[in-house]
């Protein structure tokens, strides 16, 4: 029961230290039972090494992920076409077909490319359209 | 929207949780270096003041303790440094009760014998009687010394012996016949008193059985 009445007491005292204006608490730094200037000093300390802590690592994390990214993408560029050799071709042909937006010199560019008629060939011509927009590599439809 | 967006509506976001803790105020750390202090972080979580400011700094730039907006920065630095405090506390005192394997393979016949833990459930032991009697001494007396603070003072001498009785506000506003004004009066002097008396409060934790 009186255990309580001296937490309650601790309590005040928080409250008080809490409740008194900045002056009064300085003050007091440095006085018997009061933090002292090297506490203040040993905690500012503790906050510039933490915040550049925080950033180093943010800035690791950052590169970590742009390094990700990048490799990411490296692997989606390298990766082998999604589409057999006779799609290809189909997507080939209907971008050939697509006068409007197929510019004269590249329609002739792609036939003379494509006189060997090997699959690399075709791959090769295809990947060239993907690159130019004429063929869209995610449209399943054809 | 994703949870980010809504928290950071509450909560204050990295950069500015970094902004905020590298201008933190001298009198602010001042603060809660006392306070921790006043809460006993050694004595109850083996941590000293300036370990709780530290895992409190941390906590708050890695954001595992988001800090709400209309949280002022004192405020927040005591409520993080009581709830670390209070989850140390509870580990701190599993380490102290707990023994290791090694412990309890080299145990002996004489260490088998009831302990002042086992033996209160038959009846108290002598050493627990004697513990009982001191921690009673100890806290009569910060009582004593709390009530001397306040013998020249018959409105506070009132206010703390109705505390002691445990009255609530509404009681002690008849029986010291006090207005509610009055009664934040006197409280505020009771607090600053013992603040100035005891700055780093009493160690109740010494003497809780």
């Amino acid at each position: 029961m009186t255990l309580a009445f001296i937490k309650q007491i601790n309590e005040y005292v928080i409250d008080s230290i809490i409740e008194a204006s900045d002056e009064e608490i300085l003050a007091c730094v440095g006085s018997d039972g009061y933090p002292s200037q090297q506490d203040i000093y040993q905690a500012r300390t503790v906050i510039t090494q933490a915040i550049k802590e925080q950033r180093q690592l943010r800035l690791s994390q950052q590169r970590a992920a742009f390094q990700a990214y990048k490799q990411e993408q490296e692997v989606a560029q390298n990766a082998p076409p999604k589409r057999t050799i006779p799609e290809m071709l189909s997507d080939i042909v209907a971008a050939m077909q697509n006068q409007d937006k197929v510019p004269e010199g590249v329609i002739l560019a792609f036939r003379e490319q494509g006189q060997g008629g090997s699959e690399n060939d075709i791959v090769e011509i295809w990947q060239n359209l993907v690159e130019l927009g004429l063929i869209d590599p995610n449209d399943t439809d054809t | 929207m994703n949870t980010m967006d809504t928290s950071t509506a509450t909560h204050y976001n990295e950069i500015e949780v970094q902004d905020l803790v590298d201008n933190l105020k001298n009198a602010d750390v001042t603060r809660s270096l006392q306070v921790y202090r006043t809460l006993g972080c050694a004595a109850r979580s083996g941590l000293s003041e300036h370990d709780v400011f530290a895992h409190v700094v941390v906590e708050a730039l890695s954001l595992k303790r988001r800090w709400p907006r209309d949280l002022k920065a004192i405020s927040f630095f005591i409520k993080t440094g009581k709830s670390i405090i209070s989850n140390e506390e509870e580990k701190y005192s599993r380490l102290m009760v707990t023994p290791s394997v090694d412990e309890l393979l080299t145990i002996d016949d004489e260490m088998l014998k009831p302990t002042s833990a086992t033996a209160k459930f038959s009846h108290a032991s002598a050493e627990t009687i004697i513990e009982h009697a001191q921690s009673d001494n100890i806290i009569s007396i910060w009582i004593q010394k709390i009530q001397q603070l306040f013998e020249d003072d018959p409105q506070a001498d009132c206010f703390i012996k109705q505390k002691l009785e445990e009255q609530k506000k509404s009681r002690i506003l008849v029986l010291c016949e006090f207005t509610d004004q009055l009664y934040r009066n006197v409280e505020k002097r009771v607090k600053d008193k013992v603040r100035k008396r005891f700055p780093n409060g009493l160690p109740w934790w010494e003497v809780e059985s």
